[in-house]
């Protein structure tokens, strides 16, 4: 085309360079990019919790077991400025675990007696943690959790309700634990203003679920117990672990089975320790009023009720609505208190139809002579119990109806009947005339003194006698005589001339005498004698002829 | 078209782009080196004009998209252009932030806009200010690579910092963008050729 004669002739190429397939090709990628991530962006979803804090826009991440599923975009206040709002941008392939109940909730450092959870995050901040549900899938507003839930939905087992009295020392996370093994957790805990009592959410895994029946009984199985009771001082333990960390055990009365399986949500009491478990395991109790005339100090609500030793309920606790307060003046005003009989312990069925059977037979009782009576249970400690017995002289009272409850006879025994005796005691000890024989008593020592001052003189008069020389003289006199009456004696000792003559005397007199006994004994023999000569026959000789 | 006398085209000669050898116009090769031997660069600015089209679109995800992500204890860190200046403006350094947002935002967008306002010089024939347009054309070819500053920035770091779990810096997506806006407006500028500019303004003054 160039042709050098006519010129240079510069051609201007009017067909297109193939360079711009390179703009064409960069622009149909980028738009392909911008279309491929518009089509793939993932739901945005929003999430409201009661703060922020460490939520960040644009930076806090939202993970499902520590798999990154999305980001915060952005923070906002509510409309009635009492939480926030978090709206976030899932990852796409996250659709499926935006379900009704997935939960969300905000993992921080967390230090307890539980563990340390969430410490990665005390450098790199916060995440929201996501546990998926398994409810209907298509939700994108959600309420966030406080805190971490303790198990995930969908995971099979129990969830019961656990009801108690104190706060305690169990939280959320502490073990549920069966004969010392972990086999579930308390998972909320929260207080119940309107019956004032705590109560706590516990999951008990499968398999260990079936361990959960309606006989089933929980008791705080952390801290330290010290008992003092009608039956002396005990004191009990947990593990060290459940001591620093919490937890609750669960078992059955006797360690027999379970009973039948409950529903989640049932709800069980939450017993202080395993010995007031042990103490109420059964369901049904029938109340009955007593009222005592006498201080119901040491008689605390769970005290054993004894029927002779064995105990048959325990003690409710006193009935101070009962009280009027107006009559507090009346000496006679009796504390009401109710006690729970158990029919089970009487090996009653547990039921309606035991109750009905424990009326009847209590009945019958108080028809025999059944009454209560405070006894002491412990002396050092003061603890009461309440024994039911029988007066064998026939019924102590009627069954009646106050307050709405069934009452028993009661009878004063124990200590407080002992303080009645030494009352009367002391009143007859006062009742004694002690004045009179205390003035006796000093007229008596005033005459005793008298006495002795008479005495006294008597002595020295004695005393001055003696020392007069004619007493003294009387020592020697004495000697003169008995030396005199000695020299008397030895005239008349063995040897002497009184002494053998004597004894001639008495020889003679022997023989005499001698002959004065034959003479009578013949006279006693034959009489006759005095009259006639005696004819003796000769002597026989032995042997003479034959 | 025809060319002013006095001037090699008019005399039918091409200058070799390479060693500078003057050769027939004619003919497609340099006798020296052998390289193509054109009056003009062929399709001079259609080729710009793509290339700097492909360069202007590469520039928008290169500004929107992370340069860089800094993996500070696990926790990623995706740091746009934009924002690495904002950030050392914050932290006070404004030299460095101002040497980036120059070399980095203005730099390729001038050039960008420089080659497209000479094209559109080209194509509409204007003849005013033919040296300043070669002034502007010179610059952009000169200042081209030191755009490159920002992507050097960036693969240094990369390479230098890695501490393990502590901190780690990754290349963000917009880095192999920024390259390429820069790569191709190098190319674009290459593409470009001056003589064009000034070859009206001797039409104009030469006459027919």
């Amino acid at each position: 085309m160039a042709d050098p004669e006519a010129g240079v002739q510069v051609e201007r190429s009017r067909r297109p360079s193939a360079v711009w397939l390179l703009p064409i090709l960069a622009a149909l990628v980028g738009a392909w990019l911008v279309w491929y991530a518009a089509r793939n962006e993932g739901p945005t979803i929003t999430i409201r919790f009661p703060t922020a804090e460490g939520i960040v826009a644009g930076e806090t991440r939202l993970k499902a077991r520590s798999v990154e599923v999305g980001i915060v975009e952005s923070v906002t206040l509510d409309a009635e400025r009492d939480g926030v709002v978090v709206h976030a941008r899932m990852d796409p392939e996250t659709r499926d675990l935006l379900r009704e109940d997935t939960r969300f909730w905000v993992v921080r450092p967390r230090v307890g007696f539980g563990g340390v959870s969430g410490l990665g995050t005390l450098l790199s901040g916060g995440y929201l943690e996501l546990a998926p549900g398994t409810g209907a899938p298509g939700a994108r507003s959600f309420v966030g959790l406080d805190d971490p839930p303790v198990t995930g939905p969908g995971t099979p087992g129990v969830r019961v309700v656990l009801v108690s009295r104190e706060a305690g020392s169990v939280h959320a996370g502490n073990p549920v634990l069966y004969h010392g093994y972990e086999i579930g957790r308390i998972e909320s805990e929260r207080f119940d203003p309107d019956r004032r009592v705590m109560r706590y959410e516990a999951f008990v895994e499968a398999p260990y679920d079936r361990l959960v029946g309606d006989r089933t009984r929980f008791w705080n199985a952390s801290g330290v117990t010290l008992r003092a009771s009608a039956s002396g001082f005990e004191l009990s333990a947990g593990s060290l672990e459940t001591l620093a960390r919490g937890g609750v055990a669960l078992g059955h009365p006797e360690d027999d089975a379970p009973g039948a399986a409950v529903a989640d949500g049932t709800e069980f009491t939450l017993h202080p320790d395993a010995r007031s478990a042990e103490e109420d395991p059964y369901r049904r109790a029938v109340p009955y009023l007593v009222r005592f005339e006498q201080s119901v100090r040491g008689l605390e609500p769970g005290a054993a009720v004894e029927l002779r030793g064995i105990t048959v309920g325990r003690v409710r606790g006193v009935l101070l609505d009962a009280v009027d307060g107006s009559a507090f003046g009346d000496a006679a005003q009796p504390i009401p208190v109710v006690l729970e009989l158990e029919p089970a312990r009487l090996r009653l069925p547990d039921d309606d139809s035991g109750e009905t059977a424990l009326r009847q037979v209590l009945t019958e009782a108080i028809g025999n002579g059944l009454f209560a009576s405070l006894q002491t249970g412990n002396l050092i400690t003061g603890q009461l119990y309440v024994a039911l017995d029988f007066d064998p002289e026939g019924p102590v009272g009627r069954p009646g109806r106050a307050h709405g409850f069934e009452t028993l006879p009661v009878r004063s025994t124990g200590l407080a009947q002992l303080e009645k005796k030494l009352g009367q005691v002391l009143d007859q000890l006062a009742a004694l005339p002690l004045e009179g024989l205390a003035t006796d008593a000093s007229a008596t020592l005033a005459r005793s003194a008298e006495t002795l001052a008479a005495l006294e003189r008597t002595l020295a008069r004695i005393e001055s006698t003696l020392a007069s020389d004619s007493v003294q003289a009387l020592p020697a006199e004495l000697v003169d005589t008995l030396a005199a009456l000695r020299g008397t004696l030895e005239t008349l000792g063995p040897g002497s001339p009184v002494t053998r003559r004597l004894e001639g005397t008495l020889t003679r007199l022997d023989r005499s005498l001698e002959g004065v006994e034959a003479l009578s004994r013949a006279l006693e023999e034959q009489p006759s004698t005095l009259l006639r000569p005696v004819r003796r026959a000769p002597d026989p000789i032995p042997g003479g002829d034959r | 078209m025809s060319f002013p006398a006095g001037t090699a085209a008019a005399a039918g000669l091409a200058c070799c782009p390479l060693c500078g050898a003057l050769g027939p116009a004619g003919s497609p090769r340099c006798a020296r080196c052998g390289h193509r031997l054109h009056l003009r660069t062929p399709r001079s600015v259609q080729r710009t004009l793509a290339l700097t089209l492909t360069a202007a679109l590469l520039l928008v995800p290169a500004n929107v998209l992370p340069i860089m992500v800094t993996v500070q204890l696990g926790r990623p860190e995706p740091s746009t252009i934009l924002g690495g200046v904002v950030t050392l403006l914050h932290y006070g350094s404004w030299p460095i932030a101002t040497v980036i947002f120059v070399a980095s935002v203005l730099v390729p967008l001038l050039k960008i806009s420089t080659l497209v306002l000479l094209c559109a010089s080209v194509v509409r024939r204007t003849t005013a200010g033919p040296r300043q347009r070669t002034l502007l054309y010179r610059a952009t070819e000169l200042v081209g690579r030191w755009s490159m500053i920002d992507v050097f920035v960036v693969f240094v770091l990369v390479a230098l910092v890695h501490l393990g779990q502590l901190l780690v810096i990754r290349p963000g997506p917009a880095a192999v963008a920024f390259a390429g806006a820069v790569i191709l407006t190098m190319f674009a500028a290459e593409q470009f050729d001056p003589r064009l500019l000034w070859d009206h303004e001797e039409d104009a003054r030469g006459g027919p």
